[in-house]
């Protein structure tokens, strides 16, 4: 089996990223990365097939991010930099190239659910039959939704 | 473009955000001592309640001052944790706590607060087993099932949002009881069902249970830009400079101040400036020109709510926290904001160099190159070996010009160190396999500043102009008055050393190092350890080494001894010199607080806990004094001490604010050291008991010894280094240390006493 802080260490940035683009907030993406890493630490040992740690983790994050969001209205706007962590917005912002950049802002006119999607591809990195253990959809489903989002967004950039 | 193309540029879009390395660490430690060990569930579950304590919210009840109150007809209440109460609300809480318990399984209700628009319960389940939890991926996380509240009446007062919060009791409930079919998150079959606990309420006046809030606040605001104000925070090249009136939304008063909340307004225009900007920390003045004290506010999320409507239409919100007694109003809060703008389309240019002519650390290679990157020729005027094997470029930019995106080919850059001062960008990318040879650089994305914004308003209470001094609230001896100086060694008659952790070249990993208090003289002890200590007398220093044994280095000989029986964190030694006392981290045992001699003798554990932290001796009484933390939910920090004769342990209460560490100074006292407020405590040992001893504004406590702290300047201003400063407690000092150590932690230091003492 593996070690706990093996996986730990392999899963805590990825998880991190993926919570903080959901709660916009570097404090509350450490709370929330340390409640799912202490969460998935009372498991580990009962995880049986440990080929599915990454969906099982991310099912966790998501989890407790949704919970996060039913408990507490959240907002859009990003708290000012001083409420936030080192890791600044502005500056991803300004050292990306153009194209990223519209990306990254078409991302955020999409609804949370399809920006999601999006995060658990791309951030988590997780396969489509990951994706629908974490999201409690079949594989087939979340693919249709996953490449009409791809297209949607491919083609609306492409039109401005 | 096609779709596997096109997907490829949607990950390129996502920029990886890294958590903080301390909160990395942290969490790391928590999990260290417990792998695949049969025990480990038990003693976790036992040790840390946390876990089984499901603690939805913890209400605060802070209580307004009377005598203001009356003069506030108009205000709202703040209540932490429920929000706003309007002065009309009939407001009910909890007559006592109470509790059930079922298969040695308690649920408790710590407080209920009811008033006309909602009902807040809080309460906590203690004891349930680990195993009553899913940990099926397949299933959800056990019983969804809300809980409700049942009246005398019989009517079901459902939850509205959370698990915690209920529509609004019929008027004149005093009796109801909170009725959970299932306890949250459990699986079915795994601890009792159907919980039913009978509460009572009793009436209470506004004022005894919140805070008010003056709604209204621009009615008492007025602009000011205080022309007398010296200190300026960010000190930026900047093309445009205005001001602004701040605006102050709400002001919830306090025991000891007030909490300011508003919005910057958002003035981004599409094609010219960036979606965001940066700012320093708030700074207040009273009216005579003296910096008040101000920190995060706690309860962030419910003043973020209060702000909602702000907030939804694009503006930035803003709050701080100030202290006010015995100052004299109006208030003056002070805000600069740095807008940054970027070329509209992407720019891109290289430039290649043999880094074999750089081989040794500090040989540096002029290059004296200028290259055009966009509207703008750049001078690439060096490049230079960093004592930690990067490089370290340094170019001549235009003025307002503020950084750029550096990248090396066939390589992957993890992070950019950047410093922009007088026309002189410094960019260190760290990579983890630089490659050799000639080297192929990229500079993208030319960055410039923007306008600067001072923001400002003045306030003062409606009707006051001082504010009395409450004489029961602390008086710190110690109001640092920042920005600090720089460091002077000779000027701050301050010799010594500091102890780092960081990246060593060859190895890639951690490694600890030593250098002078003014940065000079660096000197690796060791590319295999970290978490290291100095010994009382400076000469010797003890690290936890990658091969799972302490180490003893002697500075003086380079002599290095193994302690193969011990392996563990948070080193410290006695104040004689002769045991080390460490958290031991070895799976068989789990964590404990261990002391051992030097020699390698007399291995003993003398506490047992998950989150033992902050670990120091006493010269005082000999007694080993610790913090215990309980991860995530509750987030109370207690001290204890322990005997290391006897191992017996003393509990000694909660600290004054939670998440704080504790240093020792003298042997005699403890400095507690919340990150939040900025404030520091004295913890007299003797008395038990601890007092407010200084306040801090700008900078973030790290680590400490005999009255000495170090820490982080907070400018948050990106293109800039956050510096370090030195805080002296004895004689209330600080300076800002003129350098930084690329991707280093500060483990520990080490001041000369004689000559501090000499001054």
């Amino acid at each position: 089996m593996i070690s706990f802080e093996s996986r730990y260490l392999e899963f805590v940035d990825k998880v991190y990223w993926y919570i903080l683009l959901k709660v916009k907030n570097a404090r509350e993406a450490e709370d929330l990365t340390s409640q799912t890493f202490v969460k998935a630490y009372q498991s580990y040992s009962a995880l049986r097939d440990q080929d599915k740690f990454a969906p099982w983790i991310f099912k966790i994050a998501h989890n407790l991010s949704m919970d996060y969001f039913r408990h507490s209205k959240q907002y859009s706007a990003e708290a000012p930099n001083w409420l936030q962590s080192e890791d600044e917005d502005l500056l991803s912002n300004a050292i990306n190239s153009e194209l990223s950049r519209r990306i990254q802002m078409e991302i955020k006119r999409l609804s949370k659910e399809e920006q999601d999607l999006l995060a658990l591809r791309f951030v988590a990195q997780l396969t489509f039959k990951e994706m629908a253990t974490v999201l409690r959809r079949n594989v087939s489903t979340v693919k249709k939704q996953y490449y009409k989002l791809i297209i949607l967004l491919r083609n609306t950039l492409e039109e401005k | 473009m096609n779709i596997p193309e096109f997907e490829k540029e949607i990950e390129k879009s996502y920029l990886p955000q890294f958590p903080r390395k301390e909160f990395k660490t942290s969490l790391q430690r928590s999990f260290q001592a417990y792998e695949n060990k049969p025990s480990v569930r038990t003693i976790f579950t036992r040790a840390l309640p946390g876990l089984a304590i499901l603690t939805i919210l913890a209400v605060v009840l802070i209580i307004g001052p009377k005598n203001v109150w009356a003069q506030l007809q108009k205000w709202f209440g703040y209540a932490p944790g429920v929000g706003l109460v309007s002065s009309g609300s009939n407001v009910r809480v909890l007559e006592e706590p109470v509790s059930q318990t079922q298969n040695g399984i308690t649920l408790e209700l710590t407080s209920v607060t009811a008033t006309n628009s909602k009902t807040v319960i809080s309460y906590r389940i203690i004891g349930a087993p680990g195993d009553a939890y899913s940990n099926d991926e397949n299933q959800a996380f056990g019983c969804q099932s809300d809980p409700y509240i049942l009246t005398e009446t019989g009517e079901k007062i459902e939850t509205i949002g959370s698990r915690n919060t209920f529509a609004a009791l019929p008027e004149n409930t005093t009796k109801a009881s909170l009725e959970f079919p299932c306890l949250p998150e459990t699986q079915a079959g795994r601890v009792p069902e159907n919980w039913s606990i009978p509460f009572s309420l009793v009436d209470v006046k506004l004022e005894d249970i919140a805070m008010p809030v003056i709604e209204d606040a621009q009615a008492e605001v007025s602009e000011a830009t205080p022309t007398t104000i010296t200190q300026k925070l960010v000190d930026l090249p900047s093309t445009l400079s205005e001001t602004a009136v701040l605006q102050i939304e709400k002001v919830i008063q306090t025991q000891n101040g007030y909490i300011f909340a508003g919005v910057i307004p958002n003035q981004d225009t599409e094609t010219e400036w960036l979606g965001s900007f940066s700012t320093s920390k708030p700074i207040i003045f009273d009216s005579e020109q003296n910096r008040l004290h101000d920190f995060e506010p706690a309860n962030r999320k419910e003043i973020m709510e209060m702000l909602s409507s702000q907030i939804d239409a694009g503006n930035y919100p803003w709050m701080v926290e100030t202290d006010t007694d015995g100052i004299a109003f109006p208030i003056t809060i002070l805000w600069e904001a740095q807008w940054f703008s970027r070329e509209s389309n992407s720019v891109e240019t290289r430039f290649e160099f043999d880094s074999v002519q750089i081989k040794d650390a500090g040989s540096e290679l002029r290059l004296n190159q200028k290259i055009q990157l966009g509207k703008d020729e750049i001078t690439i005027q060096s490049v230079r070996r960093t004592n930690q094997g990067n490089l370290e470029f340094k170019f001549l930019v235009p003025e307002g010009f503020a950084g750029l995106d550096i990248s090396i080919s066939n390589a992957q850059t993890n992070w950019v160190s950047t410093n922009n001062e007088n026309g002189v960008l410094t960019l260190t990318p760290f990579i983890d396999l630089l490659p050799e040879g000639k080297i192929e650089v990229h500079l993208r994305n030319p960055v410039y500043y923007g306008k600067q914004t001072v923001f400002s308003s003045q306030w003062s209470p409606s009707g006051t102009t001082t504010q009395e001094r409450d004489p029961s609230s602390a008086n710190p001896g110690c109001l640092l008055l920042e920005p600090f100086p720089v460091f002077e060694k000779d000027e701050a008659h301050l010799h010594g050393k500091l102890l780092f952790t960081e990246p060593i070249a060859e190895s890639g990993v951690n490694g600890l190092t030593l250098y002078n208090i003014d940065g000079t003289d660096r000197q690796v002890i060791t590319e295999q350890g970290n978490w290291g200590a100095f010994s009382p007398d400076g000469q010797r220093v003890a690290y936890s080494g990658i091969d799972q044994a302490l180490h003893i280095y002697d500075l003086q000989s380079g002599e290095d001894n193994a302690i193969t029986t011990a392996s563990g964190i948070d080193i410290k030694w006695s104040p004689d010199g002769t045991q080390l006392a460490y958290v031991n981290t070895e799976s068989q045992t789990g964590v404990t607080l261990n002391i051992i001699n030097t020699d390698g003798s007399g291995k003993k554990a003398l506490v047992q806990h998950m989150q033992i932290k902050n670990i120091g001796f006493s010269p005082s009484d000999g007694n080993l004094y610790f913090t215990r933390q309980y991860l995530p939910e509750n987030k109370d920090t207690t001290l204890h001490s322990v005997d290391p004769i006897s191992g017996l342990i003393t509990d000694l209460g909660t600290l004054p604010e939670p998440g704080a560490v504790f240093f020792d100074n003298t042997g005699f006292n403890l400095f507690i050291v919340p990150g939040r407020t900025g404030n520091v405590y004295l913890y007299n040992i003797a008395e038990n008991a601890s007092t407010l001893f200084a306040q801090q504004n700008e900078f973030s406590g790290g680590i400490g010894s005999s009255g000495f702290m170090f820490g982080a300047t907070q400018t948050g201003v990106p293109y800039k280094y956050d510096q370090s400063a030195l805080v002296d407690y004895n004689k209330c000092n600080g300076w800002l240390l003129d350098y930084s150590i690329p991707g280093g932690s500060l483990m520990d230091i080490y001041i000369e006493d004689s000559l501090s003492d000499s001054n």
